[in-house]
């Protein structure tokens, strides 16, 4: 297997809790999760992450939505002690291993929640994973899959356009590509142009989205139509606390279950997207004292107007200052 | 309307599309159905099938229960199934222009006789004039409805004769009795396997059972699935995966999930370190329609329902065998880096493995990894060196180094040279 291919952890790159962007979108996806409350008890799932060093993910749905039964899947075996030493809680198991050698080993009967955090750019090795999860979730879990959608650098490079499209064939395969619809509703072929900005990520989204979809065409060939399993897309971020990232995933659900979690549970939580239209997720850039009046000033509708507060950050806040972080320095003892 | 211009047109269509090999693989599988029918998953200890094949007589007989004569009348010597036919439990045969197809493609005359407990036939018939009549019936040369016959008298025996004369010269060939009880050995190993006798000129055509490789740490994988939909008779598939030993006419084509070429790859274009790779599917419906076999029985739908999802769930228990054959390799090139000769721990548990039929030996969910991970070479990565210098130079330095083996002159020399150039 190529070393260069396989999933790394974000060991040591960052504070995981101190990103503001992945900080608010795990929440979103946390509050989304304790949805699942009107299939069955949350305390009965299990969550399946990619832990890294500081389990942060672990830690919020344990607090806030009460699982116990979690599988951390972790390949840098190389800080073994110092990972096993960070567990937060002692409910939290290891597998070592990368996902996609550890994945095909496990029970699936249960009802999971996985979250694939990659902080790679999609390729072929994750789309595997994808399709394994996929093919073996039951009714009412979730999938999340979150990839790096960075566009390489222009860096001057007149060949950018081609040398993106390039390095995406090369992590994908041409045969995954997706075809692009015009405004008129024509249909042609992507071009490497498409991917500048935060086409990557709604490329990638769209190439997940197409494994999902076959892998579930396969699983379900031979049964009956009740008796199909479906993926509904929940989620469809981007957000860039540093390099751009896209986060898709949503319900796996058999046409019984459907029936008991109504569309609109989801769709009341305003950051869920079923389609292409992506959830921009953005930190504003407030300070304490701001963010503190801004709290102290919410009303029904909104904020009170505090115009000497540039509007867009504003706006930004209103949007995501359910989920937004606090952070502070604290004397440690 | 010219009956001998729609018939041999018929003829030829419909013994196009199956090569000579398969198609008397197919008249076998007939025998192996009437097994499967007296005795269903149970043993067939006593029923044989027995070839025998010259250049001018082709001989197939079985004692395996004979074809009733309804069956002969609809079914058998029809062209087509009447869509109204109960499906033939256990049965691959579902196209019912097997055995016509088989006897024309082999000769101009036959002689088809069948016996059950009850009914006794006979049907002979000079296939080039049949072809010139208009009708498309066969007529019974001997009937008999309401018999009592032993069980040492039933069974069926199809005689051809007026071999067509490449068919002759095939039969003829040295090597054709072996590439037809290979063909036998391999498509027929279910029935082999349940001690159904077959024979082609008395030489018997015995399979080994399928076999992996099994220890307390290595133990293959076994699924049961079961795919039912209403209406439908329920399709089970029984997959087992884990290692074996190398060798064998291992299939490497899309249709076992390798190759990179198709769309729906998930494991990677077939590489050397995955020779150990094993995998078997068994399929078994009472309705034949649904199981994804093409219409020659020599290959796979892969289009079908039933498959597709099969193969997906193949996928998924080979990548943990996959994983611990690219461990495997690591461990292997680490070991040789090294200069080490020794097997490592993975190398160990695959050499002590002993291989079992796979219908015996103990199964898990899924081929657990085994824990006893490669040990990563601790320490900086090595690198050896190896040179050649006039014998009487090296004993010169060895003597100067007062070293006691020439690898000792080549460790004190680099030693040497290392702190005087390069070290601190």
């Amino acid at each position: 297997m190529n070393q260069a291919n396989q999933r790394t952890t974000s060991l040591g790159k960052f504070r995981y809790a101190l990103r503001p962007a992945k900080n608010i979108e795990r929440k979103m996806l946390c509050e989304a999760f304790g949805c699942l409350a009107s299939l069955a008890p949350l305390p009965s799932y299990r969550y399946i992450g990619l832990g890294a060093l500081e389990f942060v993910d672990f830690a919020l749905l344990h607090q806030r939505i009460g699982i116990t039964d979690m599988l951390s899947i972790e390949c840098r075996d190389d800080a073994f002690e110092r990972i096993k030493f960070n567990i937060p809680y002692l409910c939290i198991k290891m597998k070592w291993g990368t996902s996609h050698e550890v994945l095909p080993t496990l029970d699936w009967r249960k009802k999971t929640i996985v979250w694939l955090d990659y902080d790679s750019p999609l390729a072929t090795q994750i789309l595997d994973d994808v399709r394994l999860v996929t093919s073996s979730l039951v009714s009412g879990s979730m999938i999340v899959i979150t990839v790096e959608a960075r566009p390489k650098e222009v860096e001057g490079n007149v060949n950018i356009a081609h040398d993106r499209l390039q390095a995406l064939i090369q992590n994908v395969g041409e045969d995954r590509l997706p075809l692009m619809k015009e405004g008129d509703g024509a249909v042609r072929s992507l071009k490497g142009s498409d991917l500048a900005e935060w086409g990557l990520a709604r490329v990638s989204r769209q190439i997940i989205d197409a494994e999902i979809a076959r892998t579930l065409k396969d699983r379900n060939a031979p049964l009956d139509t009740e008796s199909r399993i479906s993926y509904e897309q929940l989620f469809n971020f981007h957000y860039a606390d540093g390099a751009k990232m896209l986060t898709v995933g949503g319900i796996i659900l058999h046409a019984r279950d459907a029936s008991r979690i109504p569309e609109s549970t989801f769709d009341m939580l305003e950051f869920v997207r079923r389609t292409d239209d992506p959830y921009l997720i953005e930190a504003p850039v407030l300070t304490s004292r701001e963010l503190t009046y801004l709290d102290n000033h919410i009303t029904a509708r909104g904020f009170k107007k505090a115009s000497w507060l540039p509007q867009a950050e504003c706006e930004k806040y209103k949007k995501v200052y359910r989920y937004h972080p606090t952070f502070a320095e604290v004397e440690r003892g | 309307m010219d009956a001998s211009a729609t018939k041999e047109l018929f003829i030829e269509m419909i013994t196009r599309d199956i090569a000579l090999v398969p198609s008397i693989v197919d008249l076998v599988d007939n025998c192996a159905d009437g097994a499967r029918r007296m005795r269903g998953n149970a043993s067939y200890q006593g029923l044989a099938a027995r070839l025998d094949i010259s250049a001018s007589e082709f001989r197939l007989s079985d004692n395996c229960g004979g074809m009733s004569v309804d069956l002969a009348r609809n079914v058998a010597f029809r062209f087509g199934r009447p869509p109204n036919t109960p499906p033939l439990k256990h049965s691959i045969g579902q196209f019912g222009v097997g055995m016509k197809r088989a006897i024309f493609k082999i000769g101009k005359y036959f002689r088809v006789e069948s016996t059950t407990a009850s009914s006794r036939f006979v049907i002979e018939q000079d296939v080039v004039a049949w072809a010139k009549i208009p009708e498309w019936e066969y007529e019974f040369r001997e009937l008999e409805e309401d018999g009592r016959f032993n069980s040492t008298q039933q069974g069926t025996t199809i005689t051809i004769t007026e071999l067509h004369d490449g068919v002759a010269a095939e039969f003829a060939l040295q090597d054709f009795v072996p590439q037809l009880k290979q063909e036998i050995k391999s498509r027929l190993r279910d029935p082999i396997a349940r001690k159904l006798a077959i024979t082609i000129n008395a030489i018997p055509v015995d399979s080994e059972p399928l076999t992996l490789l099994a220890s307390k740490e290595l133990a293959p994988a076994y699924k049961e699935l079961r795919f039912s939909a209403t209406g439908a008779k329920p399709v089970t598939v029984r997959l087992f995966c884990g290692l074996g030993r190398l060798i064998l006419e291992g299939d490497k084509t899309p249709a076992t999930g390798w190759s990179a070429e198709i769309d729906d790859v998930s494991l990677p274009a077939f590489h050397g370190q995955y020779n150990h790779l094993r995998g078997y599917a068994y399929f078994d419906c009472d309705d034949p329609g649904r199981l994804p076999w093409n219409t020659t029985k020599t290959g796979f739908n892969m289009d079908s329902s039933v498959y597709r999802a099969a193969r997906l769930e193949m996928m998924k228990m080979a990548l943990p065998v996959k994983t611990f054959l690219d461990r495997l390799k690591e461990e292997k090139s680490a070991k040789a880096k090294a200069g080490s000769d020794e097997p490592g721990p993975l190398q160990s548990l695959l050499l002590s493995a002993r291989p079992g039929d796979i219908h015996k030996i103990d199964t898990r969910p899924t081929f657990d990894l085994p824990t006893a991970k490669a040990k990563k070479v601790t320490g900086p990565i090595m690198q050896k060196i190896q040179y050649d210098e006039p014998l009487k130079r090296v004993q010169e330095v060895r003597s100067a180094l007062k070293a006691r083996s020439w690898k000792e002159v080549g460790e004190k020399t680099f030693e040497y040279f290392y702190k005087a150039e390069v070290g601190e």
